[in-house]
């Protein structure tokens, strides 16, 4: 008897080594991943993708149950990181996409090295539109630019929220930066106050004493860091700044008005994606991203899910995990369903999905704008 | 103009908070004759206890400061025991508690960003504020001003009253004049160390509800209180003091002009044009 | 010597060369290429820091300098990036310069800030003058392929990867070659002793300003050969992170030597890449390696494998075989009969230090080929006296004429070019050097030395280089310390010491040697022999200045002596006359005098 449970097992054992012989078959599907993942952002841009990977594992694989594998690395806002991380995963760790990363300069870099190296980049968070201008037809980026934002956007702020004079705040950025010069050429005179004020700032009472010395009764926050605009707020509302706040497109999060308080009251924005979305993809999102992470995921989880799941969904497309180009031709030729919504890329590889979702703030919680 | 007082009532807040990190680091110097790269972390640290103290203790808020002072001063003393007393003998003293004290910030940033991870926290000091006259003014700022001026003063007394502090100047004066009287210069080194520690822990607490507590609070303050060290003389107490509030409020005043960016750009570069007409900083001794 | 450090690097070019072949995959040719960036940037920082002695905190000013320039006149002038990367170099020498200047006014830890902050102001600059430099996005510079790549049958990569060895090499061999001629002697001493190195007649200003401009060229350099790299240029190339990578690889590795940065620079770009398995902890692990280092290596990595062979790098003259025969060295002159003119002729000068008067009316002279002795008791003025006339103090008022020149207010090295030389009241030495680079160095103004013909080692310099190394034997034969040439100098007896001091002052080739208190802590054997020695030398045909205040060896060894009080001249004349002058005597042991009602207040000082 056990002589013949000890043969069964051998048997066993020998098959499972012979499929592991033909293990192509069922070898993994890399993707690289690159973070800031020592950030907060960063890391919830990881959990995004690390979610997706495990949902489409779940689902049975791609490309014939071949599982997602993540390649992951830490870029940490650094071009020399980002470089050297996305070198590793091309040369070293045989990954041939990669997706990702928050920072636009990194993104920039990155990018051209994929140029070189004829690798797909998907980027999920970079705002800044040269980063699908630079002639490569392999890159693609998820989020919204600021100029599609600005697009839907101003039209809302000047005809909708009609404010007498504006002032701006924006951090020491290309998104600052561009939102200013957008909001000058809105506004024209209106715009009373435009201030930088700088990424490691922390002491905000000087920017807003300004800002209210201004006699602003609109305030436009254009900051990436939820920190920095949360302490913001807090401040306007030390300061007593009756002013209406209104954050710029893509930067308003929960945790940014758990930062601010009640000073968050009554701030409006808008955005790609709201946890609150009616559609089975997203609550079946919401619902995994909850249980796993014991946290509602927001517009950045989103993009870092997205990055890689519309990834492998277009792998499953093009039938391979291999050849960047029809991987590529299959993102821009097909429309995506993701916990968003529709998804679809145009020439440039730039996503869209329909109109900016309006938000405001009421009882601390961000919730659509009833239109 | 109203916004003009608001704003020096600004500055008055920040350089307080300026002053206070300034303080230890020119304490370190002026004693140790050596440059402290942990220090920002230290007062990083003290936001940190804060933090926990609140979420993880449940503690009222002034119950963080003492306890800061105790967790922060016993790990400075651990830093000072590995990192710091027995090179600051060495011939290149100087550079060798440069790299030790900067690995240690290395260490103490990526503990506590592997404890907390990343994100910043709000920590609730003493909430509300009040207007005196055409200025608003936080109670908790106010906190801060006044604290801070009552831990200077208390420095200042022990620094002149005590034979502690008899002590610390004498090292500062002549680390071997004081051996030979007999001082314990490696232990009097230590205690300095660690009351510096203790002081940028303390401006930590007390500035985390304003400025909010992240992992990254120490490396964006370190570099102004080098600046307010210099500029006030290494080892001068009274020139972190006047320099570190100088400096704040210098920098509400221009920010009604430019951006904060610019402004940084040309305080340092005025305290380079400083440095070079009068090398030892305003209140420092010719060398 | 010369032909093995000539025969490496040819070596090392070839390896440079060849190694790119073998390296096919761009993750580790990218990787060696940070490696070698990193590494460049830390020999700059030695410069300054290791060779000259300034701890440095904004290397990546000139850094990130480089990069933009390059950068910015690839992208807006539209020229190859090759082509500008060599004219990026420029601003970072110019800054440099200017910091070099700036150092005669900061040191220790005062420099260590500054530097940072101008590092600080070139960020906030890069990131806010958006127009200019695109602000926090950065420059984006495209790939630039060589033009030589396709000739050798390399890859862009692989291309890449040479140019940036070789630009490697070519640094630390010049460097080598530096270090090993007058400008590496005189940045050692200015590292050691900024007074010694001047009254040896080192221009201490021009040497530091030199080295500052090579460093800040050097990491210049460093910046833009990152940039091809990374595509893309951000301030953060200004930022504290790379200064902070600079000075700490350098630590690493090992101060003051010639490999170390490269060590260093190489851990600090591999270590943390390799470690990326353990990605959440590995900038602790470096951490901790570092503390480790700097805990248990003071002298950093290379500690361990040269140990005494750094203390001895370049102590030996690069040249052939030193002629035997003793140089041509301008004779000093010989005492001629009456010759009237005095060599120096000190004229009513007074010096007051904030209301102090330390000096009030001195006037002597002093003829050629006399020893003239200066004594007084403590206090009197002597060693002021000594500051005055040899540049390190300026007087307030009267003149200083040396060989019928005016020095007065002269820097002390120009004064020793004209052939005034002191030696210092407390043992003023290279301590950390051997014997023979201490005299080798003192040897400066043997010759004057061009910058290129050092860089180039060309057959004249190394002709000089002989020349100054049997000046130096010379030297130190007439000292007696020949049997020392390799013994570090802080490790001498107390009165070998002594006589090295001198023997440096002699290495500057003086006409008037400027003696303060030679003969200090000597006991009466060894202070007759400093007699012999000195009467030795005067008839030679050196003049000679001499401060001491054992009064047996003083009248013993003077022509002439004259005594100081309170700032004044007391008295003046031959030994004898001096020494039964009323006055004096009763200056040095006390006593009453009823019309000055002075108390005894020097009585005791009066040795034996």
């Amino acid at each position: 008897m056990k002589q013949a449970s000890a043969m069964r097992f051998l048997a066993s054992a020998a098959i499972a080594i012979g499929l592991a012989g033909h293990a192509f078959a069922q070898a993994p599907v890399k993707i690289g991943v690159l973070m800031p993942s020592k950030s907060l952002v960063g890391k919830q841009g990881l959990q995004g993708a690390q979610l997706a990977a495990e949902l489409i594992n779940a689902d049975g694989g791609i490309l014939g149950g071949r599982k997602i594998e993540l390649v992951s690395y830490d870029t940490n806002f650094q071009p020399t990181e980002g470089v050297a991380a996305a070198q590793r995963l091309l040369n070293q760790d045989g990954v041939k996409v990669i997706t990702g990363e928050i920072s636009s300069t990194v993104a920039l870099a990155v990018a051209q090295l994929a140029k070189a190296s004829g690798a797909l980049f998907v980027a999920a968070v970079p705002k800044h539109p040269d980063v699908t201008k630079g002639g490569y037809d392999r890159v693609f980026r998820l989020n919204s630019t600021t100029a599609m934002d600005g697009s839907e956007f101003d039209g809302f702020l000047k005809n909708d929220i009609k404010p007498t004079k504006v002032a701006v705040l924006a951090e020491n950025s290309d998104f600052g930066r561009l939102t200013i010069a957008n909001m000058k050429q809105l506004f024209g005179a209106q715009l009373v106050a435009a201030e930088t004020y700088e990424m490691n700032q922390s002491d905000f009472n000087t920017l807003v004493t300004k800002a209210k010395g201004s006699g602003a009764d609109l305030v436009c926050l254009a900051g990436s860091n939820m920190e920095q605009y949360g302490n913001i707020l807090r401040v306007q509302e030390e300061l007593k700044f009756a002013a209406r706040r209104c954050l710029m497109p893509g930067i308003l999060n929960s945790r940014g008005v758990q930062i601010a308080g009640k000073a968050a009251e009554g701030a409006f924005s808008a955005d790609i994606y709201v946890p609150t979305i009616q559609n089975a993809q997203n609550q079946r999102f919401v619902a995994a991203y909850t249980a796993k992470f014991k946290e509602t995921p927001e517009k950045i989880e989103l993009l870092g899910f997205e990055s890689v799941w519309i990834t492998a969904q277009a792998m499953q497309k093009a039938g391979t995990s291999e050849d960047t180009v029809k991987i590529a031709q299959a993102i821009r030729g097909n429309v995506w369903n993701t916990p968003r919504g529709e998804v679809r890329f145009d020439k440039d590889g730039q996503a869209s999905s329909g109109p900016l979702i309006r938000l405001v703030v009421k009882d601390g919680k961000i919730v659509p704008m009833a239109r | 103009m109203d916004m003009l007082a608001q704003q020096i009532v600004n500055g008055l807040s920040a350089g307080m908070a300026y002053a206070l990190v300034a303080l230890g680091l020119t304490l370190i110097f002026g004693i140790l004759h050596v440059i402290n790269f942990a220090h920002g972390e230290f007062f990083m640290l003290g936001g940190f206890v804060a933090v926990l103290a609140a979420k993880w203790l449940g503690l009222p808020y002034l119950f963080s400061l003492p306890l800061a002072v105790a967790v922060v001063g016993a790990a400075a003393w651990g830093v000072d025991r590995i990192a710091v007393r027995s090179l600051v003998q060495r011939r290149d003293g100087l550079s060798d508690v440069l790299l030790s004290t900067y690995a240690f910030s290395l260490l103490l940033y990526h503990g506590t960003l592997g404890i907390w991870g990343p994100a910043p926290a709000r920590v609730e000091g003493f909430e509300g504020s009040f207007d005196l006259g055409p200025v608003t003014l936080t109670n908790q700022r106010l906190f801060i001003l006044a604290f801070g001026a009552a831990l200077i003063a208390g420095l200042q007394v022990m620094l002149t009253r005590t034979r502690f502090g008899r002590q610390m100047r004498a090292m500062a004066q002549s680390r071997f004049a004081a051996q030979v009287v007999g001082i314990d210069v490696a232990g009097i080194g230590t205690r300095a160390y660690v009351l510096a520690a203790a002081v940028a822990a303390l401006a930590g607490a007390m500035l985390a509800p304003v400025i909010l507590f992240s992992p990254l609070m120490g490396s964006n303050t370190v570099i102004k209180a080098f600046v307010v060290v210099v500029l006030g003389g290494m080892g001068s107490v009274a020139g972190a003091v006047v320099c570190g509030i100088g400096l704040g409020v210098l920098e509400a005043l221009m920010s009604l002009y430019l951006s904060e960016g610019i402004a940084s750009a040309v305080i340092y570069s005025l305290l380079i044009a400083m440095l070079l007409v009068r090398p030892q900083g305003l209140f420092g001794k010719a060398a | 010597m010369p032909l093995g450090a000539s025969k490496i690097a040819a070596g090392c070019a070839l390896a440079a060369l060849a190694l790119p072949y073998a390296i096919t995959s761009p993750y580790y040719s990218g990787l060696l290429v940070y490696a070698a960036v990193l590494a460049m940037l830390a020999t700059s920082v030695n410069m300054v820091y290791g060779y000259l002695g300034f701890v440095t905190f904004g290397q990546a000013a000139f850094f990130g300098l480089g990069a933009y320039t390059a950068g910015l006149l690839t992208v807006k002038l539209g020229i190859s990036y090759w082509v500008a990367a060599p004219l990026a170099m420029l601003p970072g020498a110019a800054l440099g310069a200017l910091v070099g200047f700036a150092s005669l006014r900061l040191g220790g830890a005062y420099f260590a800030i500054a530097s940072l902050t101008a590092a600080e102001v070139l960020r906030l600059l890069a990131a806010n003058w958006v127009d200019f430099t695109r602000g926090p996005l950065g420059v984006l510079v495209p790939a630039a392929p060589l033009p030589f790549q396709e000739l050798l049958g390399l890859s862009m990569a692989q291309a890449y990867l040479a140019v940036v060895l070789l630009a490697l090499l070519a640094v630390v061999f010049a460097l080598h070659r530096l270090m090993a001629s007058p400008y590496g002697r005189a940045w050692l001493a200015i590292r050691e002793s900024q007074n010694l190195a001047e009254s040896l007649g080192i221009e201490t200003t021009r040497f530091r300003v030199v080295n500052v401009a090579l460093a800040g060229a050097v990491a210049a350099l460093a910046g833009v050969l990152l940039v091809p790299k990374i595509f893309v240029i951000t301030p953060d190339l200004f930022g504290p992170t790379f200064s902070a990578t600079g000075l700490l690889a350098v630590i690493l590795g090992g101060r003051g030597t010639l490999l170390g940065p490269l060590v260093g620079g190489a851990i600090f770009a591999v270590l943390p890449e390799v470690l990326r398995f353990v990605d959440e902890i590995r900038i602790a692990i470096f951490a901790v390696l570092l503390l480790v280092v700097v805990r248990t290596l003071p002298g950093g990595l290379m500690s361990l494998v040269k140990n005494r062979r750094t203390a001895r790098a370049y102590d030996q003259v690069d040249a052939p075989e030193a002629a035997l025969a003793p140089p041509q060295t301008p004779a000093p002159d010989v005492r001629r009969a009456g010759n009237p003119a005095p060599l120096l002729e000190v004229s009513n000068i007074s010096k007051a230090f904030r209301g102090l008067q330390a000096m009030r009316g001195l006037s002597f002279t002093l003829a050629q080929g006399e020893v003239l002795g200066l004594i007084g008791p403590n206090g009197a003025g002597k060693t002021t006296c000594l500051n005055l006339i040899s540049g390190f103090i300026t007087p307030d008022e009267g003149s200083v004429r040396f060989a019928g020149n005016d020095i007065g207010g002269s820097r002390p090295s120009v004064i020793a070019r004209s052939g005034l030389v002191r030696t210092f009241q407390q043992t003023t030495l290279f301590a950390d050097l051997t014997v023979r680079h201490n005299v080798l160095i003192a040897t400066h103004l043997a010759a004057t030395e061009w910058f290129a013909s050092a860089l180039l080692a060309t057959s004249s310099y190394a002709k000089r280089e002989a020349h100054r190394a049997a000046l130096a034997a010379k030297v130190l034969a007439t000292a007696g310390l020949a049997h020392r040439a390799d013994d570090k100098a802080g490790s001498l007896p107390y009165g070998e010491q002594r006589l090295l001091a001198i023997a440096l002052a002699l290495a500057a080739q003086p006409r008037l040697l400027l003696l303060d208190e030679p003969a200090a802590g000597l006991n009466h054997t060894e202070a007759m022999q400093l007699v012999a020695l000195l009467h030795k030398l005067r008839d030679q045909g050196l003049s000679i200045l001499i401060i001491d205040h054992n009064l047996k060896m003083m009248m013993a060894v003077s022509d002439r002596i004259v005594v100081l009080h309170h700032g004044e001249k007391l008295a003046e004349g031959p030994p004898a006359e001096v020494r039964a002058h009323p006055e004096v005597i009763q200056a040095y042991l006390g006593g009453r005098k009823v019309e000055s009602g002075e108390p005894a207040t020097e009585a005791r000082h009066a040795p034996a």
